[in-house]
């Protein structure tokens, strides 16, 4: 074999670059977590190549096949499990791991090696029918439509999951790489300009019990709040579930500083190794984790997606914390419209009278300007410098010119689907709809459109623009490097 | 500014076009005007008459539609329809219209879904307008004849689809003309004035 070349499968412990085209986002990160100490479930890769070389074969060939029940003897070995038998069986997740996360698009299979012989062995280890109950659920849910799929789709006799654990293995993985090229996963990558030829690589990972008594469960850590951007930690805890339970929505979870109460150890060492990770990566993280029987795994880590305004608090967090520089501060801080942070309100209440109609709040912010309630085409009237409402009965394509210089829209009918809500949407302008009657409003009048209210109020209201302070501060140092670099 | 004059036929379905076209951009300058000549068959001499019958305003340089000319357009989109055409065009207006409800929702979720950066409602959307966009052209296809007269409407959907599905997402829900969403709106407001409907949002 020439040894210049990816390696096909790996493990862990094994030296690797943590290369996401070759173990994908979610691959390099569990590799990246297991050269930081972090503890997560042992686990294996089939890596890129490996999905290349199965996509020009079209199944799995030798040597693939060996090395895969090799690297499950391995993990047997590391876990003090035996795949698909007894006493104490190992139950394996296999999940794809592409170089771009495609949520809901790939398939996973849950607790893969469930055979008669590992269920009895189950019963015995946890001593109760909920738990194996759940156990079955779960993957049979995960691995039924990854193996009905592979009789192209077309109807086949029950059972249709293979009965010994290696079948099991070996049709789940080629069912994950088959869903590289599954119609949504396809589509995704089309509109989304991700080219074909990346594939996906596959973790397969030892299962961790999150409902195997009191003392376990499954969660979700946001190391900053996405939202807002504050330091503090957010997320969801179920007790005495896996994580499959929340996603599905089977158990409502609860906050997750729950398991501060429950746990304090075990939620304290999360929190440790959450702030290790930001500071390790640079940028806040979104963390699944599993605990069984007061022992914590992580199971995955990414980048947090966050709001634009959490993302400027974060960003100034991040430089005060000294976890980032300068100069990387103002490049991510480049990347952030601030325009799109400023809040526009209305200074005060407007008084009652002012009130002409309310309808639905189709798209949001506050603008003012004259009516055009008839506006034809001229350019004597589209090229006014002062800004327009226009106010129709509801849109026709012929208003499009004027929709596109409008200041804001309002229709006396139409719901938050109509064709002037989805444009409104698109040029960011407020907008009003299914206002009623409104004969009363002149042409020429001056309003004042409240689009997230769903108001239309007489006269030129008072506003105000106000910039949050952290929105002013990044914005500064963004205008400091530009600067910089012009000078 | 006087519009030189060229010796050209008054041609009822290129002036269709032509009030069309200039109704949906609102306001047009003669040099574009003039760059559609070779398209439309239009020539200058046609364009003073139908500014002297107050089908077309005049403005500087500019021209526009005139609500004159608003009716004029109906009318000659009413007519262009042959009798033979009348029913399967009103089955296909019929069909039309529950799919505008649809795609209305759809192109909604797909916007919520772009500014939620949510791939997997983002994805539901992209399904749901494909399965729409289907349907159209499965309704199109039952129209027979009477296809002839949204036939170019319909390619220049397909255009759009092609476009979206290359990644240019713009050309799904935004407001620049060749978009999927503007294009349907004008198909749905032809198909209208063509059968003397009304518009219900």
């Amino acid at each position: 074999m020439d040894s210049d070349l990816p390696p096909i499968v790996v493990n862990e412990v094994q030296a690797v670059d943590q290369d996401r085209v070759l173990l994908g986002g979610k691959g390099a990160g569990l590799f990246w977590m297991a050269s930081l100490g972090v503890p997560v479930p042992p686990f294996f890769m089939l890596t890129t190549r490996a999905w290349r070389e199965w996509d020009e074969a079209g199944q799995l060939l030798e040597p693939h096949t060996s090395m895969i029940m090799e690297m499950i003897r391995w993990l047997e070995q590391r876990t003090g499990r035996t795949f698909g038998r007894g006493p104490r069986p190992l139950l394996v997740s296999v999940r794809s791991a592409g170089m771009v996360s495609m949520p809901g698009m790939m398939d996973t299979i849950l607790n893969l090696g469930l055979t008669p012989e590992a269920l009895g062995a189950l019963h015995e280890e946890f001593r109760s029918l909920q738990i194996v109950g759940d156990v079955i659920t779960t993957f049979v849910d995960t691995a039924t439509p990854v193996f009905a799929s592979q009789h192209g789709g077309k109807p086949v006799p029950r059972p249709v999951i293979p009965v010994a654990a290696q079948d099991q293995l070996v049709g789940a993985i080629e069912g994950v790489f088959a869903s590289w090229n599954n119609h949504r996963a396809r589509l995704y990558r089309r509109i989304n300009r991700i080219p074909d030829e990346h594939g996906t690589a596959i973790v397969v990972q030892a299962m961790v019990f999150g409902n195997a008594d009191a003392e376990s469960g499954a969660g979700v850590l946001f190391t900053r709040d996405p939202v807002t951007g504050s330091g503090d930690p957010r997320g969801e805890w179920v007790a005495a579930a896996q994580g499959e339970a929340i996603v599905s929505g089977r158990m409502t979870p609860a906050p997750v500083h729950e398991l501060a109460c429950c746990q304090p150890d075990v939620f304290d060492q999360l929190l440790r190794i959450a702030r290790c990770l930001e500071r390790e990566a640079g940028e806040p993280q979104d963390i699944e984790f599993t605990v069984e029987r007061g022992k914590l795994f992580l199971l995955q880590t990414r980048a947090l997606k966050h709001t634009p305004l959490a993302g400027c608090r974060i960003v100034l967090a991040l430089l005060d914390e000294g976890s980032i520089t300068r100069d990387e501060a103002i490049q991510r801080l480049s990347s952030i419209d601030f325009a799109d942070l400023a809040i526009e309100a209305l200074v005060q209440p407007p008084a009652d009278e002012l009130l002409l109609a309310t309808g639905l709040p189709a798209s949001p912010g506050i603008a003012h300007g004259v009516v055009a309630r008839d506006v034809g085409s001229a350019p004597s009237v589209t090229s006014e410098r002062h800004p327009l409402v226009l106010l129709r009965p509801e849109t026709s394509p012929h208003d499009l010119p004027v929709m596109r210089r409008a200041a804001a829209l309002v229709t006396e009918r139409g719901g938050l689907t109509s064709h002037a809500a989805i444009i409104a949407r698109e040029l960011r302008i407020p907008c009003v709809v299914g206002c009623g009657d409104l004969d009363s409003v002149r042409s020429g009048g001056e309003v004042t459109v409240d689009g997230a209210a769903g108001r239309l109020y007489a006269g030129r209201l008072a506003t105000e623009r106000s910039v949050p302070e952290i929105v002013r501060r990044a914005r500064s140092l963004v205008a400091e490097g530009e600067e910089v670099s012009t000078t | 500014m006087t519009f030189k004059v060229q010796s050209d036929p008054v041609d009822r379905p290129a002036v269709t076009e032509l009030l069309l076209k200039v109704t949906m951009r609102g306001v047009i300058d003669y040099d574009t005007t003039r760059e559609w000549f070779g398209d439309t068959g239009i020539g200058d001499r046609t364009i003073s008459e139908l500014v002297a019958e107050e089908v077309l305003a005049q403005d500087g340089e500019f021209l526009y539609v005139t609500e004159a000319g608003d009716r004029r357009l109906t009318k000659h989109l009413r007519a262009q329809v042959g009798p033979e055409d009348e029913e399967a065009l009103a089955e296909f207006a019929d069909t039309f219209i529950g799919l505008d409800a649809e795609l209305k929702v759809t192109l909604t979720d797909w916007q919520h879904s772009q500014r939620e950066g949510d791939p997997e409602s983002q994805i539901a959307a992209v399904e749901r307008w494909l399965d729409i966009d289907r349907r159209l052209h499965e309704a199109a296809g039952r129209m027979g004849a009477a296809k002839h007269l949204f036939g170019r409407y319909l390619d220049r959907l397909q255009a759009s689809r092609h476009a979206t599905l290359a990644g240019e997402t713009d050309q799904l829900s935004g407001v620049n003309e060749s978009s999927y969403h503007s294009l349907w709106f004008l198909l749905h407001e032809i198909l209208l004035r063509s059968l003397g409907r009304e518009r219900q949002e």
